[in-house]
């Protein structure tokens, strides 16, 4: 059973009684979130991504479609015991101490001051904030306020976990202990559902991603396939082109005429003697004969790769696509 | 599972304590308490004269300097006792100018703090008293006392001395309280000492005390309060504090009404501190240990309510503080314009209802509390004003806005002359005069002699035969004269007295003699057994002759601080129904206790008891509207009468029927003991009536009454549901307000839970 299943999700925003307006904010989005993966969200702002949190967490109603977390309806409040939730800018009250936060919210997610009391050294020592535990909020930093949200949606043991940019607003280092913790998490078990505009930390953390453009669902699978799979060529007859990233040292003359039997582009000078160059293959074959030919013209192979683009391009690409 | 939701109302416990303007209240109201600790009093007995004893300082001038003609024997001692110089200054005592400057004002005013002093140094004279010239005087009960204590100290001697000079003066100085109060700020006075006993001031306290907190202190704090907390629902709707809130496994009205009710503990806290330390306060400095006061904590916690639902309500709307605040004060200018006009329109109203009703033959005689008499007409089908002069019709309004107007004194039907017969204030002179108005010549205004001034007057009552009797402070009179015949009377002690030969009114002697002090109240039945209960003591008089009525039995049945009542007589039986609502029942005869005490309208004062002509029917009737009947041999009970909660007098026919004025004007005649209505005498409503019955008093009654929660507190403090003008109350007729003092709780309870609703159906359905 998915950890988070959605169905043909929709959402339709209605406004104004007598001159009623309508936003389309989800337009039929169907996504499994498997049990133990940490699951990453992205889109540009006004794709609906807030939409979809809020709709797992039972904020807003969905229009149509169907959204569960854990086998319970999303918004059920089954499955919101079981969900830890950290908000966008996470506003404490600021008369609360790190501890007195963690009662506090530890009680709205149904645990004892005693169970709270006896769980928050640990999980503050975890986000790094044990020393400032007893001073009032008003004092902390925006990234101590992050990590301070990141225990309480970690005090009650949810089995689901739905991050709404807990990085933002975090220096490196602190960056690097949430990657951490959410890397614990996934090794406990637990489902971490990211959303995040930091792309690098999508790709560093994430097993898999979706990407949702004003309310349609792009693409949703490994981070691997987008990064790998956005290298490809257009598909020719013979099959899917491939991107071959070469480094190479010799006579530049005598290297350009080994390639010329396959397109190639992107030549750079990497120094003296020294290129790199991007060609297109069919299949291994033509990487074998090519490897021959160079090698028969007395060139140095120095790297062979196929070519992987970051996520950050394989999204540009995905989001300027759909624009054209 | 609550656990959520006390974590919430905790957490408003722990943002209270963290804010800083909580312990700035909390030193504010510190400073209050501190500042009204020294205040303390002290109970003493009631010595000396002050200026406010002598209403008018002219008239005793006068009973001093004619003391030998009038044959006054005291005025003669005290006359003796003075000085040249003093008897110089008493003698040249002159009297105010009918159209007096400002210094002739102030003049007249030197002269009268003069003749204070003298009478004062008087007072500590120890050959004051004197056997010889106080042998003809009625000395009061207290008098007796302390002149057979032989162990008197030098307080009680000047006690002595001031309780004969009013017993000597009666209507001339007034009568004192036994015990005076000194106020004390610390050591010092403040003020001379108040003749006010500590009961009078414990009720001064109850009844002034919630409304002083409630205006004053409460205003202040719940405004501070407001602002306080106006901003926890808006700040609640803050994205970032309310996904996390909302994505929580808890009920989202729950959470709201958690917050809604956390909010509160800022008030709860304050209130706790103030009220706490104001009975503390009372305990301990001045000797009033009012435990309900403590009522005011839950009270006023929920008057905050009501104001923080409307702000709240506002809040969830524009999620903005200061339009949550704007809405709340609206919301209190609202409810302050549907209370103000109710009272502005409510105010004459009270003034023209019926407070009395008396039978002239086959006419029906109502009197309004504004004194004016009406006659059903029933062509009309309408009340007409009788017996009126024209200037009273035309001061009208302006009598309806004059506060504490006293109860009318008549009009009574003397059916030998077939008239009416009142006392009135005459616009001619500026005294009270005889008025009466014959049946021969439409009831038309008649203005008489000089009256006595209705202070002086305990009732006016109809002798077995139709004659009419006057029971006064200085005794019992028969009108016998012409009352419209305005021949000068002659002065008695310098009082323009209209006694015997010249004035309409012929003194009866009482057997054996005897002064009716206030607080005094009388009846008389049908076999012309006349009841009167003064100060504390029931006497009933039995008719001897024409001239005699003699004392048939006697009984004290208040000791100390003897509280005012209201008397009834019939069929054998006397009742009393005194001011906190007891009532007891006595043989005519012996004055024995029938049966034991009663309260059936709880501790609340009634204004009138009836008994019916036959004996078999006996009534009392409260001011809060209510009527309890009861036949003789039966309990009482609350009479099935549809006008019930708004009956003003009652009436019983000689045919044994029921008279109930209602409402304002109404009338309804009730058979008894079915309670079928056989008549109603039901006027055409005026515009002012229609308006309040219709319009006001329904949007009155479901709106929210933040501003009259004092009214609870007094109740409770209390336990009566009315209350009087006055803090002195000698007279039970005199009108009082109703407090209503549930009203404010469950109409605004209602407003809180529809609020609330509102806000619980709005954070439901809504998307965030």
């Amino acid at each position: 059973m998915p950890a988070i299943s959605v169905a043909d999700l929709r959402k339709t925003y209605r406004e104004g009684v007598i001159w009623r307006k309508e936003f389309v904010a989800l337009r039929g989005v169907s996504i499994d979130v498997q049990p133990g993966e940490i699951f990453g969200l992205l889109g540009q702002n006004g794709a609906g991504k807030t939409t979809f949190i809020k709709i797992l967490l039972g904020i807003i109603r969905k229009t149509s479609g169907e959204a569960s977390v854990l086998g319970f309806s999303a918004g059920d409040r089954s499955a919101r015991q079981r969900i830890g939730y950290l908000p966008e800018n996470l506003r404490v009250p600021r008369h609360l101490t790190g501890y007195t936060a963690l009662e506090y919210y530890g009680a709205l997610s149904g645990l004892s001051t005693g169970e709270v009391r006896q769980r928050r050294g640990a999980i503050l020592e975890n986000v790094g904030l044990v020393e400032r535990a007893k001073d009032p909020v008003r004092t902390y930093s925006k990234g101590m306020l992050q990590r301070l949200g990141l225990a309480q949606a970690m005090l009650h043991e949810p089995e689901v976990f739905i991050l709404d940019e807990p990085t933002d607003g975090l220096d490196p280092l602190a960056r690097q202990s949430v990657r951490r913790t959410l890397k614990l998490l996934k090794e406990k078990g637990c489902t971490v559902f990211l959303n995040s505009h930091i792309l690098q930390e999508v790709e560093l953390v994430c097993d898999r991603v979706a990407i949702l453009d004003r309310g349609n669902l792009k693409f949703c699978g490994p981070v691997s396939e987008l990064t790998t799979d956005r290298a490809s060529g257009p598909n020719t007859s013979n099959g899917t082109q491939v991107e071959v990233r070469w480094e190479l040292s010799g006579n530049e003359e005598e290297a350009r005429l080994a390639l010329a039997s396959h397109p190639f582009d992107q030549w750079h000078p990497l120094g003296v003697g020294r290129f790199r160059v991007v060609s297109r293959v069919n299949h291994q074959a033509d990487v074998d004969q090519l490897v021959d030919e160079l090698r028969r013209r007395q060139i140095s192979i120095q790297l062979l790769a196929p070519r992987r683009v970051s996520l950050e391009d394989a999204y540009t690409e995905i989001v300027a696509e759909v624009a054209e | 599972m609550i656990r959520p939701y006390l974590a919430v109302i905790k957490d408003s416990f722990r943002e209270a304590f963290a804010s800083r303007i909580l312990v700035v209240v909390l030193v504010l109201i510190t400073g209050v308490l501190l500042v009204a600790a020294p205040l303390t009093y002290s109970e003493r007995q009631t010595t000396g004269i002050r200026g406010r004893d002598v209403p008018d300082p002219k008239l005793l001038a006068d009973q001093f300097t004619a003391a030998a003609r009038l044959k006054n024997p005291v005025a003669e001692h005290l006359w003796s006792l003075m000085s040249k110089d003093q008897q110089q200054l008493v003698a040249n005592f002159k009297p105010l100018k009918e159209k007096p400057n400002f210094r002739d004002i102030q003049e007249f005013q030197k002269q009268e703090r003069e003749l204070v002093k003298i009478l004062d140094d008087l007072l500590k004279r120890d050959d004051f008293y004197d056997r010889k010239a106080w042998q003809d005087v009625n000395q009061t009960l207290e008098a007796r006392t302390l002149r057979n204590d032989d162990k008197l100290d030098k307080e009680g001697k000047a006690r002595l001395n001031r309780v004969l000079l009013e017993n000597a003066f009666v209507g001339v100085v007034e009568p004192s309280t036994a015990t005076s109060l000194q106020f004390q700020f610390g050591p010092y006075a403040l003020s001379e000492p108040m003749p006010i006993r500590k009961q009078q001031f414990a009720r001064v306290v109850e009844r002034l005390l919630p409304w002083l907190v409630d205006k004053g202190l409460l205003a202040i704090g719940l405004f501070i309060a407001l602002l306080v907390t106006a901003p926890v629902i808006p700040q609640m709707f803050d994205p970032g504090s309310l996904h996390l809130l909302l994505s929580k496994p808890v009920s989202r009205s729950l959470l709201f009404l958690s917050k809604f009710v956390g909010s509160c503990a800022f008030v709860l806290i304050c209130a706790v501190y103030l009220f706490v330390g104001i009975w503390l306060l009372l305990g301990t400095r001045l000797g009033l240990w009012e435990h309900q006061l403590l009522w005011c904590i839950p009270l006023y916690v929920f008057v905050f309510m009501i104001y923080y639902s409307v702000a709240a309500l506002a809040a969830l709307w524009w999620r903005n503080t200061v339009l949550s605040i704007v809405a709340a004060g609206l919301f209190w200018g609202v409810c302050f314009g549907i209370g103000f006009t109710k009272q502005t329109l409510e105010g004459p109203m009270e003034k023209q209802r019926i407070m009395r009703l008396t039978l002239a033959k086959d006419s029906l005689i109502g009197v309004t509390g504004l004194h004016m008499p009406l006659e059903w007409d029933q062509t009309a089908g309408n009340w007409r004003q009788v017996c009126v002069s024209e200037e009273q019709e035309q001061f009208t309004l302006l009598l309806s806005m004059m506060p504490n107007l006293p109860p009318p004194v008549g009009p009574i039907y003397d059916a030998r002359n077939d008239q009416l017969i009142r006392i009135g204030l005459s616009f001619q002179n500026g005294r009270f005069a005889f008025v009466s108005g014959k049946r021969s010549e439409g009831w038309k205004y008649a203005e008489g002699p000089l009256a006595l001034p209705p202070n002086v007057i305990i009732t006016m009552l109809n002798e077995p035969d139709g004659s009419v009797l006057l029971l006064s402070n200085l005794g019992l009179f028969r009108i016998t004269g012409d009352v419209r015949k305005k021949s000068e009377p002659p002065k008695i002690f310098g009082m323009s007295l209209p006694f015997s030969a010249g004035g309409p009114m012929t003194q009866l002697t009482i057997e054996p003699n005897e002064n009716w002090n206030n607080p005094a109240t009388a009846a008389i039945d049908k076999e012309g057994l006349l009841a009167v209960y003064s100060a504390g003591l029931v006497t009933v008089y039995q008719r001897e002759n024409s001239r005699v009525y003699k004392q048939l039995a006697q009984k004290r049945v208040f000791e100390k601080d003897p509280p005012p009542a209201v008397i009834a007589v019939g069929g054998g039986t006397v009742m009393l129904a005194s001011e906190n609502g007891v009532v007891r029942l006595m043989d005519a005869k012996t004055l024995e206790e029938i049966e034991s005490p009663q309260q059936p309208g709880g501790e609340n004062p009634p204004r009138g008891a009836w008994i019916s002509p036959d004996g078999q029917w006996l009534a009392v009737a409260y001011h809060t509207g209510k009527l309890w009947l009861r036949e003789k041999s039966q309990a009482w009970k609350l009479a099935p009468l549809n006008s019930q909660g708004d009956i003003n007098a009652v009436l019983f026919t000689p045919e044994g029927t029921l008279l109930v004025a209602h409402q304002v004007s109404k009338v309804t005649e009730y058979e008894l003991p079915s309670g079928k209505v056989l008549k109603r005498f039901s006027p055409p409503l005026t515009m002012t009536e229609f308006a309040y019955r219709y319009g006001i008093l329904p949007i009155y009654t479901l709106c929210p009454k933040p501003g009259e929660f004092y009214k609870t507190v007094e109740y409770l403090m209390t336990r009566q549901e009315t209350t009087a003008a006055k803090e002195k109350v000698d007279n039970l007729e005199a009108a009082q307000v109703k407090l209503n003092p549930w009203s404010p709780v469950w109409s605004s309870a209602l407003f809180v839970a529809v609020m609330l609703g509102i806000c619980c159906i709005y954070i439901e359905w809504q998307e965030f």
